[in-house]
């Protein structure tokens, strides 16, 4: 069961930090392709 | 006077020069209530975590773990530690876009509603004196350890200590002052927990120690923890500790005295990339902190009170310069949480409970709301009893309760109106409290689903949906929430936006740290020490 417990906390912040990285993609990826986008022009 | 008293006086001095130093910069309410909105990662990431690692954690945390329930106090921190991302990316950057001066001002903003505003600033009151009067029973409790004062005489003292600073400077000062007692709490733990292993014959022995040997309580590191000390099943504790996990996590994603440090924030990224860092420092310091007290059972199983374990640990266990270290250290931790909680019942009354528009008037009456209930808690605390773990569990799921769906919902319900949050925030309030309060009163212990905290969520969800679909939203409101939506210019600058993406990453090698670490110092020795 301490096995589980260690998969389980350190899963749960692996999870978190997935979704952070999802909900950021999300929010910032266009405008970071829009300034890239400028940058190349 | 020990060596240990001189050095926590001098502490002391010193929070207070500096604070007050700070403090004759402070020219308006910008100043005194968010600091002028132009605080770094480093200052708001300080303030997260000195605000939430107080005596709760060194005294009350600490002495639970002492007893055999330090698992299911691990479990509950670490999803706590979830809240940040959580808070800071969904709720904190929102909140920071309003440019509300308070938590409960951006409900008013965004529900153009001054009722809400008075019912979350009454909320913020009643919350942060019951949290303020378990810090200050934290502080009296350590200090009369090593001072020889009375008790009375040490509340005077540390009391003395936060209410000039936090009078005086405002949120400038707690935030310049929190950031130094987070170095130095930081510090401390890093310097005490391989002492206090040294001392229990090395990390790896002391483990298997309490894998095997008698030493006062069953179950010390097994996944269940002490079932003589809350359920008496392994599986009940851990439901309890999953669902305060969640409350906990609530608490960090929304509670006032997390959120209202974005508020500080000099932009939004600083808010989201501040959550992350504060996740990571909360994870690593109280994961570690928490096995300190467990290896200490290995020398003393004896400890009276269990609350003082780490105060006995940095006495008698530690070199005096590292002793020195964790008990100044665990002041801090008090005392930046006692001045993030006064300074916020100061400007819930001014701002949010009365109507104070001129701003010279309003900066003199948040001193003077502030020096006067300072002065009723430290008369609460000098005749009340001590009860400081079982105060910050009865704050915590009250404010989750009463807080955690509006805040989300605020942000990401177009449906919501301003009479479903303020009906979900009353009863929220209403139901966590009465049935906490019956609880605490007759010693009851309530099966999980009707927990104290999950009352006052079914009560917050019942007051939203009647409050809701009996309303419509108005013009005002669908503009507020459409204004919140509109990401400002100066967040778009591409090299930001890149390092806050990094942050994301950064965190997943966090939770793979902590697996490793969980697996490598606790599960295998442990696993190992009882097939023998």
């Amino acid at each position: 069961m301490e096995y589980f417990m260690s998969i389980f906390l350190g899963g749960w912040m692996i999870l978190f930090g997935v979704l952070f990285v999802i909900v950021m993609n999300k929010e910032f990826s266009g405008y970071l392709d829009d300034k890239d986008k400028k940058g190349d022009k | 006077m020990s060596i240990y008293a001189l050095g926590v006086l001098a502490s002391l001095v010193l929070y207070f020069v500096i604070g007050n130093v700070v403090g004759s910069r402070v020219k308006d309410t910008n100043d005194y209530y968010v600091s002028g909105r132009n605080a770094n990662v480093a200052l708001i990431t300080g303030s997260l975590v000195a605000s939430f690692l107080g005596t709760g954690v060194f005294l009350g945390d600490c002495g639970e773990s002492y007893m055999g329930f330090m698992i299911p106090i691990m479990v509950v921190s670490v999803m706590a530690c979830a809240g940040y991302p959580l808070g800071s990316a969904l709720f904190g950057r929102y909140v920071r876009r309003s440019e509300a001066r308070t938590i409960p001002e951006y409900f008013s903003i965004r529900f153009a509603d001054k009722k809400i505003q008075r019912l979350a600033g009454v909320i913020v009151v009643f919350i942060c004196f019951v949290y303020l009067l378990s810090v200050m029973d934290g502080l009296s409790t350590l200090m009369a350890q090593i001072i020889p004062f009375s008790r009375e005489a040490c509340l005077v003292i540390a009391w003395v200590t936060f209410t000039f600073f936090t009078v005086f400077a405002g949120s400038k000062g707690v935030l310049i002052t929190d950031t130094i007692m987070f170095g130095i709490f930081s510090a401390s733990i890093l310097v005490a927990v391989p002492a206090i292993a040294s001392a229990a014959g090395g990390w790896f022995n002391g483990i298997a120690t309490l894998a095997v040997e008698d030493v006062g309580v069953t179950n010390m590191l097994a996944f269940g923890g002490n079932l003589e000390w809350m359920y008496d099943t392994a599986w009940a504790n851990f439901g309890w500790a999953v669902s305060y996990g969640v409350v906990w996590m609530l608490v960090v994603s929304v509670s006032p005295w997390q959120s209202s440090r974005y508020l500080m924030a000099k932009d939004e990224h600083t808010v989201i990339r501040s959550g992350a860092w504060a996740c990571i420092g909360v994870l690593f310091l109280n994961t570690v902190v928490l096995f300190a007290p467990v290896l200490v059972r290995v020398v003393n199983q004896d400890v009276d009170p269990y609350s003082t374990v780490m105060i006995w640990a940095a006495m008698n266990l530690m070199p005096v310069a590292a002793g020195i270290l964790l008990i100044t250290g665990i002041v801090a931790a008090g005392i930046s949480s006692a001045s993030t909680f006064l300074s916020l019942i100061g400007f819930a009354v001014v701002n949010d409970i009365t109507e104070i528009e001129d701003d010279g008037k309003a900066l003199k009456y948040s001193r003077i709301a502030m020096l006067v209930i300072s002065v009723l808690v430290l008369c609460v605390s000098l005749v009340k009893p001590a009860m400081i773990w079982w105060m910050t569990q009865f704050s915590s799921s009250v404010v989750a309760a009463s807080w955690g769906v509006v805040a989300f919902a605020s942000v990401w319900w177009k449906r919501i109106t301003r009479r479903g949050a303020f009906l979900s925030m009353l009863f929220g309030f209403v139901a966590s409290f009465t049935i906490r309060l019956y609880a605490l009163g007759t010693g009851t212990t309530f099966p999980l689903a009707f927990d104290p905290f999950w009352v006052g969520i079914y009560g917050s969800l019942i007051g939203l949906f009647i409050g809701t679909y009996t309303t419509q939203v108005s013009a005002e409101e669908q503009a507020q929430l459409e204004k919140l939506h509109i990401v400002p210019e100066i967040e778009k600058d591409a090299d930001k936006i890149r390092k806050t993406k990094r942050m994301g990453y950064i965190l997943v090698l966090a939770g793979v740290a902590e697996l490793a670490f969980l697996v490598i110092f606790w599960a295998m020795p442990f696993s190992q020490a009882i097939a023998g």
